[in-house]
């Protein structure tokens, strides 16, 4: 399992240069730049205009920044935002957490919404509870995430007066019911669309588990229904809800940027778009890679889950 | 004397001559006491309130160093607060008088600036701890501006040859060549706020800008980029100030942020995105509009690129649209019709004479394309010269300029020219403008300020905001002299003969004037829609809230 391990961490560093430079050259070639909107918006300070291209090393060959941007890399330097002239790890370090902790609330949100609601439906097949259920399913999948943000927003957030309609995240010193207030509504909001896929999911792979023959051992031995269900049904109906998940989270990770948007949530996605907008070159790459090394950790972490789910999976 | 006493206090006389009834005299001796009581109200009306947190959306603020905002709005509303320049523009963009008491000008290169006397940094922070503050000196303006000089990452004030302070009030600066915008400029002396040394070697550069210290009218309490920034008042500013807190709140949708003023979750969106927005808050009964300056749209030409170098292709093209139905359909009431770039705000320079210079005229301007070479042939209904169609696309980017423009690609194409519409993202826009990237017809825009005619039409700026490649030396001889010109009436006069050049040339084809607005909830007294930094307080006005 170590020697598995230690192979998986080896080979993510191909995996990350080689997305670091095909990031890299997109960027080097991609029309727009930080001084075209510095010259279009009335930036006129020569100074700073040359500062900015010095930082971008323009004069040099895309091949030869590259180089120096690995360089620095190794010694853990991010760049400087040439926007906001701030260390980039600074800025994804007040970012990334906010984005973590919003992906895995809504995470949390879908996989108990789906386990609950993909269960009854299975259980109560062709009831009315079933087609409630899938009925939802259906409109969770096909909903967008902005109209169904800003719904929830103008709901609970400015006709209710329930929660807060924006803002949050870890920084600021909040605990308790004021930081959870602000993470409710996004985290529902993000994890709809998962939610509904996993139901669907998790309804369709627990009929198929239900009907195996060991299924229909264990109620002949007069197991209560429930125990049948929860202990021997779901844990072989979650390796492919488990390998759904690994994948879409790692998806949720970098979409969340209309969701933060909507409740300005100040995580990762935000910082991205925004640094693409304004051809924050060292932003985005720095942002591209963390998100890298986030995906890449989330499936290892994926293929570790089957081992501890499925004691017939070993990793060599 | 009140309504209520001049009754308690009214003669024998005032009763009731009669059952239910009050007699003509009675009446007419009732006015006076009822005039006071309105002029009191009036007056109880009027008179700022102290207390309760003023809540102002904002789009991103990650650092409140004054001289590294790079232009984000946001950044220059927020770290305004902490600090004072030596002046500001007013509500008629004049430079007006803040830490500066007054100024002179001995000579067209040399400005002496008196400061204010007893005006004090902050304290009660880690720069200048409780009952330590001191008060700002004329060698605080000559480090400012030297740090100014330095490291801002946005604007500038050009070559400046020496600042220095001639005593403890009294600053004087020195150009090489005379500068008539240095104060009038939003983006000049304007820019300057006044730091203490201290913060910067205390802090260091990185912690200035996490905790700015200044002699502002509110001071920084708390700070997490782009969550939230509030302010406490400055007890000890040297103008009344009347906010107990303003707390700056993170809304980066536009949508959003609109929804949160009409909810009552924030008191002020400082710039309404767009029209429609604008609209839709003008009817909110709540709610109120600011308006203050705004920018200068119209179709602009790559004078390089054929067949736009030609005169009159771009006359034939100016008298097919008829504008004025399109801009009154889109735009109106919340901007108007330009004839020229100068904008009738700008205290120099405006010129509505340029009005005749411009007139729909569809046969005309077909007549003018026959001329010159294109007619339609092979009945596409398109016109063509020498085989090549009249055909272009128009690059712009999103906003209420793309509805206006559609209107009018659809009456180019009724009369066979081939105009389309090229949406593209803010950074490919200006990179193709700017390299003339396939650019002949072109979206063009610029913040209707005090030299954006130069920006835009100067020789000097081809390759960067002159991205119609315009050069025309009468315009730039023009341009020359009225960038030196210290004398006002002559300025304007030099501006507006080069303004004429231009649209004679018909390097672009003004469209409109979109007008900036700011949204407030009707509790917000005496707001000013900000231009350059905000003013929440000034010798103009005095932001104070009713409840």
């Amino acid at each position: 399992m170590l020697r598995y391990l230690a192979r998986r961490f080896l080979l993510m560093i191909p995996v990350l240069l080689g997305i670091t430079f095909i990031v890299f050259a997109l960027l080097a070639f991609a029309p727009g730049s930080f001084v075209s909107l510095m010259l279009s918006s009335g930036v006129v300070n020569p100074d700073a205009i040359a500062r900015v291209r010095d930082e971008l090393g323009v004069n040099q060959p895309w091949i030869i920044r590259y180089v120096h941007y690995l360089a620095a890399l190794a010694h853990g330097n991010l760049g400087r935002s040439i926007v906001f002239d701030q260390p980039v790890a600074q800025q994804i370090a007040q970012a990334f957490p906010n984005t973590v902790i919003l992906t895995v609330a809504a995470t949390v949100f879908a996989l108990s919404v789906a386990v609950a609601a993909g269960t009854v439906s299975a259980i109560k097949r062709n009831t009315l509870l079933d087609y409630a259920a899938m009925i939802v399913a259906v409109g969770g999948v096909s909903v967008p995430s902005f109209w169904l943000g800003l719904m929830l927003l103008l709901a609970f957030g400015l006709g209710l007066h329930w929660l807060p309609i924006g803002g949050g995240g870890a920084a600021g010193g909040r605990g308790g019911w004021e930081f959870l207030s602000h993470l409710i509504l996004p985290a529902v909001t993000l994890g709809a669309e998962l939610a509904a896929l996993l139901t669907r999911l998790i309804r369709n792979t627990l009929l198929d588990v239900l009907s195996e023959d060991y299924i229909r051992t264990a109620r002949a031995k007069g197991l209560a229904g429930f125990r049948v269900v929860s202990r021997h049904a779901l844990k072989n109906a979650l390796l492919p809800v488990v390998t759904t998940v690994g994948v879409q989270f790692g998806a949720l990770l970098g979409g969340a940027v209309i969701v933060e948007t909507i409740y300005s949530w100040p995580g990762m996605g935000l910082l991205t778009v925004n640094a693409i907008q304004q051809r924050d070159l060292p932003v985005v790459q720095g942002a591209v890679l963390v998100f890298a090394i986030c995906f890449v950790l989330v499936v290892l972490l994926t293929d570790l889950a089957y081992v501890a789910i499925d004691p017939r999976v070993h990793y060599q | 004397m009140t309504a209520r006493s001049a009754w308690q206090h009214r003669p024998a006389g005032a009763q009731a001559p009669g059952r239910g009834r009050i007699g003509r005299r009675a009446l007419l001796r009732m006015v006076p006491a009822v005039a006071g009581a309105l002029v009191a109200t009036r007056a109880f009306a009027q008179t700022p309130r102290r207390g309760g947190t003023l809540r102002i959306q904002f789009s991103a603020i990650r650092q409140l160093d004054p001289y590294k905002t790079s232009g984000n709005n946001s950044e220059d509303n927020a770290s305004s607060l902490v600090f004072d320049a030596l002046v500001y523009l007013g509500r008629n963009f004049e430079p007006r008088p803040l830490l500066a008491e007054r100024w002179e000008t001995p000579n067209s290169t040399t400005w002496v600036f008196r400061l204010r006397r007893n005006v004090m940094f902050q304290d009660d922070n880690p720069v200048f701890p409780k009952g330590s503050a001191r008060e700002v000196t004329a060698e605080d303006v000559v480090y400012s501006v030297n740090r100014f000089l330095k490291v801002s990452n946005a604007f500038t004030l050009g070559t400046v040859d020496s600042v220095r302070a001639v005593d403890r009030y009294t600053v004087e600066l020195k150009k090489p060549s005379p500068d008539p915008f240095l104060l009038s400029d939003p983006n000049r002396m304007a820019r300057v706020m006044i730091v203490p040394h201290e913060a910067i070697e205390k802090l260091g550069e990185d912690g200035f800008a996490r905790q700015p210290v200044g002699s502002g009218p509110f001071k920084l309490r708390s700070f997490t980029a782009n969550q939230t920034v509030v302010f406490d008042r400055n007890p000890s500013y040297w103008m009344p100030v009347y906010p107990d807190h303003v707390e700056f709140t993170y809304i980066p949708d536009p949508t959003v942020a609109t929804i949160a003023l009409q909810g009552g979750r924030i008191d002020v969106l400082p710039y309404v995105a767009n029209v429609d927005a604008v609209r839709q808050l003008s009817g909110d009964p709540n709610l109120r509009l600011a308006s203050r300056g705004g920018s200068f749209r119209g179709l602009g030409f790559n004078v390089k690129t054929p067949p736009f170098n030609e005169l009159p292709v771009r006359d034939a093209l100016a008298k097919a649209m008829d504008i004025d139905s399109a801009v009154r359909s889109v735009i109106a009431p919340y901007g108007e019709r330009a004839y020229g770039q100068v904008p009738p705000w700008v205290p120099f320079g405006y010129d509505p004479s340029l009005k005749a210079l411009w007139r729909y005229d569809p046969h005309a301007a077909l007549d003018e394309l026959a001329k010159a070479g294109f007619t339609e042939k092979n009945r596409d209904g398109i016109l063509e010269r020498n085989g090549t169609p009249l055909s272009f696309k128009i690059k712009v980017i999103a906003g209420a300029q793309v509805r206006v423009l559609t209107i009018l690609v659809t009456q180019l194409r009724q009369m066979g020219i081939d105009a389309q519409i090229q949406q593209q993202d803010v950074a490919v826009w200006a990179s193709d403008l700017i390299k003339g990237n396939e650019t002949g017809v072109f979206f063009d825009f610029s913040y209707a300020g005090t030299t954006g005619l130069y920006e835009l039409f100067g020789s000097a700026n081809i390759g960067k905001s002159n991205t119609h490649f315009y050069a025309n030396p009468k315009v730039d001889a023009l341009f020359t002299a009225a960038l030196v010109e210290p004398d006002a009436a002559r300025r304007s006069s030099l501006w507006k003969q080069a303004q004429r050049l231009i649209m004679e040339d018909r390097v672009v084809i003004p469209l409109y004037f979109e007008r900036q607005y700011s949204a407030m909830n009707k509790r917000v007294v005496d707001w000013v829609v900000p231009w350059a930094p905000l003013r929440l307080e000034s010798p103009e006005n005095n932001v104070y809230l009713t409840s």
